[in-house]
């Protein structure tokens, strides 16, 4: 066993060489790239994080949250609030001025990294209103509850008209979001949270997964934790709010853009990666972003045989729907299940088929001699 | 409360709307001995331990543990005082590995405050326990030292008990009587002054109710804790306990050495029915 495994040096050695690599990956495809590629990769970045943080709280602490696209909605209307030009403001908001913090200058035209965080920081802020009530619950009742705490939130954003702009939404938030903003704040939520998972916390949150009257037993506040993860995972909700805010560049209260269409997708990404692993958070949150992009070719028109097919719109959702349907029949966990892939695994797998060529090639060396005889 | 007594049960009485399941119950916990709790099927013996380990709040009635009023404390607190338990049915983090089910229970060490604030006030040693363990945690700040404390600690339980060789193995793929035993060392890594086993010996072939009564006898001794062990398995109970308490409809009906016990006829009666004598 010991064999196979690497050390801690090692480890952080290829770990940062594949970050360092990935760089080099991105910084290749913004050179070469066309924009409309380079904004699915962003994409995927944006989805990466979303799902990253819905796993921490749904895979490994197992609350069945409903509520993330709420918490992105917050990260998405303050940190966009903050980064607009006052001007700009004056020209969206039409029905009613905008309301006291942000009609100043101090709080407009923000740098995005402090928009981003403070999105973050409100996001977190509200996460640990709404689970302070609703964490007393399990199951089903808090699924529903934190379902709808998300959809008050969203309610509040179409009636709230002085700092959101009802449903007219904003226009014109300063497309910030890039290759670079989306995969390092993935690359930050990815270190945070994984290092959180694999600490003692992470260990604690784990057994409340598995056993919440054990876990209690055990010496773990099943409450506070619970709540710890709730909030964390609320952090990084509002920052992939923020960032997807500056990527569509315009943001509404419907449920399609920041609503419970969200969630449910962020849902499909963790279910899809394996509920309860990061490398699988971000896997399906990839195929997610990739597959609903190019699954656009079966929307246009399409001659077969002569035959002409006119393109239905919303046709991709449904064979999107049906591989999703395909994938969870034949890896019922999802693709990671609850694994990793971490440097071990990896080293393994290359000392499996390193074995595998070696007893090939003794085979094929014993059959070559058979031959040999036989000749 | 005298030097020799652990936990003091004063009087409990829990009601779950019209039933009795415990009824003004007295019981007194030495220092180092090994007690039995025996009695008919839904005699309210689970129910005690429940109340114990503070997974119920008694109706009336206190409870002491070693100087400190229990009986409003929730459950991780009690634990963190020092007071651990099995379960009747297994309830081990099934998809977490052997080691990882140990180190869990050591977690409490490090953040549990509340605890560690009761323990200063009643003069006890302290844990050291500190919320900023999370951002040293997150940010690995003195943090992996610590970890390898846990872990060594872990494997020395593990060692003592025999689970050694299943180390890296997920609890669930262990065989049922291994899986009674990491239960046990789990409850032993929260460091218990008082370890209550709800019937460990459920489901044992004789073989391994022999090993399990060794067992309790070296972890009383190796880890200096008492046991509290319910137990159906009269072989178990009479063989490891120095003092036996029988109860019957949520009451004490008997209290004494396994020997006075076999011959008291309230026991008897409880176990098999009245006499009948035939005139």
């Amino acid at each position: 066993m010991d064999r196979m495994k690497l050390s801690g040096r090692t480890k952080f050695i290829l770990t940062t060489l594949f970050v360092l690599f990935m760089g080099f990956i991105l910084f290749a495809a913004q050179e070469n790239l066309n924009s409309y590629i380079l904004r699915i990769i962003s994409l995927i970045g944006i989805f990466g994080i979303m799902a990253v943080s819905l796993n921490l709280i749904n895979g490994i602490t197992g609350i069945f949250s409903l509520g993330h696209a709420g918490f992105m909605a917050i990260g998405a209307y303050v940190s966009s609030l903050l980064t607009m030009p006052l001007a700009q403001k004056e020209m969206t908001f039409i029905l009613e001025k905008v309301s006291f913090p942000f009609n100043t200058e101090l709080f407009s035209s923000c740098p995005f990294i402090f928009a981003t965080l403070a999105g973050g920081v409100i996001a977190a802020f509200a996460a640990f209103v709404i689970g302070w009530p609703t964490l007393r619950l399990a199951g089903d009742y808090l699924a529903i509850t934190t379902l709808g705490f998300s959809e008050i939130i969203r309610i509040f954003a179409v009636n709230a008209t002085g700092v959101t702009n009802g449903a007219m939404g904003l226009k014109g938030i300063p497309p910030y979001t890039d290759v670079w903003w989306s995969w390092g704040w993935l690359l930050i939520t990815i270190l945070i949270i994984g290092s959180l998972i694999k600490s003692s916390y992470g260990r604690a949150l784990k057994a409340i997964r598995e056993d919440k009257t054990a876990a209690e037993s055990m010496g773990i506040n099943v409450f506070k934790h619970q709540l710890t993860s709730f909030v964390v995972g609320g952090f990084f909700a509002g920052v992939a709010g923020s960032l997807y805010a500056h990527w569509l560049t315009t943001i509404d209260p419907k449920p399609s853009t920041l609503g419970i269409m969200l969630t449910f997708n962020a849902l499909i990404m963790i279910v899809l990666g394996g509920l309860g692993s990061i490398s699988g958070a971000v896997l399906g949150a990839g195929m997610f972003a990739f597959f609903s992009e190019w699954l656009r070719f079966v929307e246009s028109d399409i001659n077969i045989f002569g035959f002409h097919f006119e393109g239905i719109s919303g046709m991709r959702m449904l064979v999107f729907s049906g591989l999703f349907i395909i994938v969870m029949i034949f890896w019922p966990k999802g693709l990671m299940g609850r694994n990793e892939i971490t440097w071990d695994g990896v080293y393994k797998t290359i000392c499996k088929i390193k074995k595998l060529t070696k007893t090939g090639e003794k085979r094929l060396g014993i059959s070559g001699e058979r031959e040999g005889e036989e000749l | 409360m005298n030097d020799s007594s652990l936990l003091e049960l004063d009087g409990i009485t829990m009601r779950f709307g019209g039933l009795n399941a415990v009824k003004d119950f007295h019981a007194r916990i030495n220092k180092g001995e090994i007690l039995g709790l025996i009695g008919p099927n839904g005699a309210g013996k689970t129910t005690v331990f429940n109340v114990i380990t503070g997974v119920y709040i008694p109706t009336e009635g206190r409870l002491n543990f070693g100087g400190i009023d229990i009986t409003p404390l929730k459950p991780h607190i009690i634990t963190h005082l020092g007071i651990s338990r099995t379960f009747q049915n297994i309830r081990l983090f099934q998809d977490m590995t052997v080691l990882e089910n140990v180190m869990v229970a050591m977690h409490h060490e490090l953040i549990e405050k509340r605890g560690d604030s009761i323990l200063r006030k009643n003069g006890k040693n302290t844990y050291g326990a500190s919320s900023m363990w999370f951002w040293k945690s997150v940010f690995k700040i003195g943090y992996l030292k610590k970890e390898k404390e846990i872990e060594i600690k872990s494997k020395e339980i593990l060692e003592k008990l025999g689970l050694i060789k299943y180390i890296n193995d997920k609890a669930t793929s262990l065989p049922y009587g291994e899986q009674r035993k990491l239960e046990i060392a789990r409850a032993l890594a929260t460091n218990p002054k008082l370890l209550l086993l709800d019937e460990p010996a459920a489901g044992m072939n004789p073989s391994e109710s022999r090993d399990l009564m060794n067992l309790i006898r070296f972890i009383k001794d190796d880890f200096n804790t008492t046991v509290f062990v319910i137990e159906h398995d009269m072989k178990v109970v009479m063989g490891v306990c120095e003092r036996i308490i029988v109860m019957d409809y949520g009451q004490v009906i008997a209290n004494g050495t396994p020997e006075q016990i076999q011959c008291n006829s309230k026991v008897v009666e409880a176990y098999l029915g009245e006499e009948w004598e035939n005139e």
